[in-house]
């Protein structure tokens, strides 16, 4: 990249992510697909999504592996490349991502929409130290040009994310750090540019529950610090109860339940929903009568119509119809979408939703 | 359901007992410092704790995949930690596995029905009684019987995992070792596999050494729990009581940050203390 086009596409993305600070949703998703091809074959992993970030606030995307959650992720990132045709509509702000040159594109990732990967091993470079890799970002992105005031900035920011020994850790290699420390390394990398967005992908499946408690604590108090929208992405309900404002729940590629976090684990409008809450092992179900979901989700190569319920196979409550036809998502309740309509709003309940609360309630105490 | 069959015969010698073992890798590393435990026949023990916390290297020692540097395992009356060649094989008949990732315990060029009717074939027992054998294994956990024909990549997590408890109850053992068997399942699956185990366990009356970092599964499936951190036992005793009132401060920051936990105390998250 030469320096002039550098300098100017630099003040082109300043002013797309200043215009975008003007908007509440900073973040808009309108009827996103992504497909891939793979052997020839038109593999759709995602077929209509519609999301919306606000600034201050945190949308978890749940969904089991192949529910097309990642893709989603990836996809307003553009990380794909040529390798998926992406339709529908990413806003930031008021610019239109899917179109945008590739080179403003680089400006944009990093810049203002930061990404958190599942694996930080995988997207820290292993061979070279720490400092550097974040003074590299700082530069790219024309937030500290000076190699030295750089490395000052960096040592700031893993201190902000909870590395108390910042010099050390700037002279680090990735190996050299637990799972726990790269996680935070790659916060702090995320961070760095203060984005508007923060997309963070399953960013504590890979660690123990005890340090995944203190970095999913982290990412609130920085959402809070920085007034960010963040997106995260789970499989893990209780990391969205944690974490959530609202959460867009994905099966099969599509969103099957929208809504308030509270309101959506509480009363889920979806079986699906319902099914993975009721499938969880919580304190006082008797050994080997867990509500398991049978069956399993569809496989990435297997064909999911566009005239059915993508659930129904799987669901208990489906009628001969949810196979002729597909529910769309609707409002079922004041601010709640759900695409289902059999159940009518609400999923009854096999046992109530705060089975074993009481045996929990006492442990905490 | 039927009377667990392990039960009906009097107080005998538990099962499993391994005493005060210790393990130190060449990297100076003390990954299992003095730990004990007991199964008895028909029951449940979980294994819970963090990586590095010990619970592999433990079920490792167990299995003689790695030997002891110090301790004693006496596994259905037989010292195991004496035990070499065929005499050592043929406890592990009794003395089985299922692995975290079935994806890399089956043989990628092996069917699955070779891959079960192998650990029939490598006890002695025929190939084509095996084969029958491996079959009716895949009816019972759940498999579609023509899976047997299939390679491993071409069946889902799930299904590969059931196949791995087939596999491992082949040999009709009274020891099934579970090493975070069900941690790399989706949670609606993984909620049919527990179910699974505790199925197999009424009907077969195996015990199962189920080691997982999950202390809400572990409360769920174990009778028993022992909580390692970092190569010791720190707490054990009955799981429902463990869950109620963890003694261990490293035992209440792991129940803390359950995420099922979680779902009912949200403060709980900023409040969890750390280890």
């Amino acid at each position: 990249m030469s320096t002039a086009r550098a300098t100017l596409n630099r003040t082109s993305v300043e002013d797309i992510i200043t215009r975008a600070g003007d908007h509440e949703h900073v973040l808009t998703v309108e009827d996103l697909t992504v497909a891939f091809t793979r052997r020839r074959r038109q593999i759709t992993a995602v077929r209509g999504v519609d999301l919306t970030l606000t600034a201050g606030r945190t949308l978890v995307l749940l969904g089991e592996s192949g529910s097309g959650k990642s893709v989603t992720a990836r996809a307003i990132l553009r990380l794909y490349g040529r390798s998926a045709t992406i339709g529908g509509s990413v806003r930031l702000g008021d610019t239109e991502l899917t179109t945008l040159d590739e080179s403003w594109m680089r400006g944009i990732r990093g810049g203002a929409i930061g990404m958190v990967p599942q694996d930080p091993s995988g997207s820290l470079d292993p061979l070279r130290r720490v400092g550097a890799q974040i003074v590299e970002v700082l530069q790219r992105h024309d937030v500290e040009q000076d190699e030295r005031r750089g490395r000052a900035y960096a040592g700031g920011l893993l201190e902000r994310v909870g590395i108390h020994d910042p010099g050390r850790v700037l002279d680090a290699f990735p190996f050299e750090l637990s799972g726990g420390m790269r996680q935070r390394v790659a916060i702090a990398i995320a961070i760095a540019c203060r984005p508007r967005v923060l997309i963070a992908d399953e960013p504590t499946t890979a660690l123990d529950v005890t340090v995944q408690a203190q970095v999913l604590a982290l990412f609130t108090e920085l959402q809070r610090e920085l007034d960010m929208a963040l997106l995260l992405v789970t499989h893990d309900v209780g990391v969205a109860r944690i974490v959530g404002d609202d959460v867009a729940v994905m099966y099969a590629g599509r969103l099957v339940e929208t809504g308030s976090v509270d309101e959506v684990l509480a009363r889920p409008a979806h079986p699906y929903t319902a099914g993975l809450l009721d499938a969880l092992p919580l304190p006082g179900i008797p050994r080997g009568e867990l509500l398991a979901i049978p069956g399993r989700p569809p496989g990435p190569d297997e064909l999911v119509s566009d005239h059915a319920c993508a659930f129904a196979p799987r669901c208990r409550f489906a009628q001969p119809s949810c196979t002729r036809h597909r529910p769309p998502l609707v409002e079922v309740r004041p601010g709640r979408l759900a695409a289902c309509d059999v159940v009518g709003g609400e999923v009854p309940r096999v046992a109530p939703a705060t089975r074993g609360a009481t045996a929990r309630t006492e442990a905490v105490a | 359901m039927s009377a667990a069959p392990a039960t009906a015969t009097a107080p005998a010698e538990p099962l499993l007992v391994a005493e005060h073992l210790m393990k130190r890798f060449p990297n100076g590393v003390q990954a299992v410092d003095d730990v004990s435990l007991t199964v008895h026949a028909g029951e449940t023990v979980g294994i819970v704790g963090e990586s590095g916390s010990g619970k592999s290297t433990t079920a490792k020692l167990v299995l003689r995949l790695l030997d002891a540097d110090d301790g004693t395992i006496r596994f259905a009356g037989t010292d195991l930690r004496g035990l070499r060649g065929k005499a050592l094989r043929d406890v592990r008949r009794s003395l089985q596995l299922v692995p975290q990732n079935p994806q890399t315990s089956f043989n990628p060029k092996l069917t699955i029905g070779d891959s079960i009717a192998f650990n029939l074939t490598v006890h002695g027992t025929r190939s084509k009684p095996a084969h029958a054998r491996a079959v009716e294994l895949l009816e019972r956990v759940g498999v579609a019987t023509g899976h047997a024909a299939k390679h491993p990549h071409e069946l889902s997590g799930g299904q590969l995992q059931r196949c791995a408890i087939a596999r491992a109850l082949a040999t009709e053992p009274s020891l099934v070792i579970c090493d975070e068997a069900v941690s790399a399942l989706d949670k609606s699956v993984q909620a049919q596999v527990l179910n699974l185990l505790a199925e197999l366990q009424r009907e077969t009356g195996v015990a199962f050494l189920f080691i997982s970092h999950d202390l809400a599964v572990v409360e769920h499936v174990a009778d028993r729990v022992v909580v390692m951190y970092l190569g010791e036992v720190v707490e054990e005793g009955d799981a429902a009581a463990i869950w109620r009132a963890p003694a261990h401060e490293y035992t209440r920051a792991l129940l803390a940050a359950t995420p099922e936990r979680l779902l009912a105390t949200r403060d709980a998250a900023a409040a969890a203390p750390t280890p």
